[in-house]
């Protein structure tokens, strides 16, 4: 399945919405869209995972990759991933430890 | 796909291709339904595991070479007790005992995209195996019902 990248503003956060298939074969579009909105200045980004059918540890790396390079910005990620089985695999691996995870917009943007 | 007794078999042979993983995802959902093995739950840690797989097979295979026609093989029996699914590439082989990364609650974590992977893979299946020799690496794992 194709990956979509939808990239808006609001309220001050730049949000990128993704749907579609998260693994290796379209990671690398995933990898430069982050790169470039982070190299954009974004300071506050917002990644929608809420119409992700399906992410691997490739997808996950990724994410991982995109909060260091805001921190070292002095940056915030923040992610939507609602409740369910993608959101445990954040769970399993710690990142939830480690990334600022919500379930929706109404969950916690600032 | 064949039946092999009470067992239902589907064998693949693949080019060392990420533009296949969905297709693997997609075939592997319909087999694991034609068995009453895998809840849909578990059906859903098949498709993950089977794609942490493929990858890693797939990406051995790169560090040999991305142009020498280098295949992933795939396995897979199920019975109604459990899913047995076996893949091979013929890669230089790894260590899938030592983690090289840091624990994920030490923030230098955060340095390394990659290695998330085989934790997932074990977290997931019941049972799993690496076998790596000289013609490459033989990953086993075995998928059944959880309460």
């Amino acid at each position: 399945m194709d990956l979509s990248l939808i990239t808006t503003e609001a309220d001050g956060h730049t949000v990128l919405a993704v749907s579609g298939d998260i693994d290796l074969s379209t990671v690398p579009n995933l990898r430069a869209r982050l790169i470039e909105i982070v190299s954009s200045g974004t300071t506050s980004f917002v990644i929608d995972l809420s119409s992700v059918q399906f992410i691997d540890s490739t997808g996950l790396g990724v994410l991982v990759g995109a909060q260091r390079r805001l921190r070292a910005v002095d940056g915030q990620l923040t992610l939507i991933v609602p409740d369910g089985q993608m959101r445990s695999l954040f769970h399993v691996t710690g990142l939830d430890r480690v990334l600022t995870i919500v379930d929706g917009v109404e969950g916690g943007l600032t | 796909m064949t039946a092999a007794g009470d067992d239902l078999v589907v064998e693949l042979c693949l080019p060392s291709d990420p533009q296949y993983l969905a297709m693997v995802r997609s075939l592997l959902t319909v087999f694991a339904g034609q068995i009453p093995t895998l809840d849909d739950r578990r059906i859903g840690d098949l498709k993950l595991v089977v794609t942490e797989l493929f990858t890693n097979a797939i990406e051995a295979n790169w560090r040999v070479s991305r142009t020498d026609g280098r295949q992933v093989q795939l396995r897979c029996v199920a019975n109604a007790v459990e899913l047995v699914m076996t893949v091979t590439d013929s890669g230089p082989g790894f260590d899938a005992i030592r983690d090289p990364h840091p624990p994920v609650e030490d923030p230098s974590r955060l340095e390394f995209e990659r290695g998330l992977g085989i934790p997932l893979i074990q977290y997931l299946a019941d049972e799993v195996d690496f076998v790596t020799t000289d013609s490459g690496t033989q990953a086993t794992v075995v998928l059944r019902n959880r309460g």
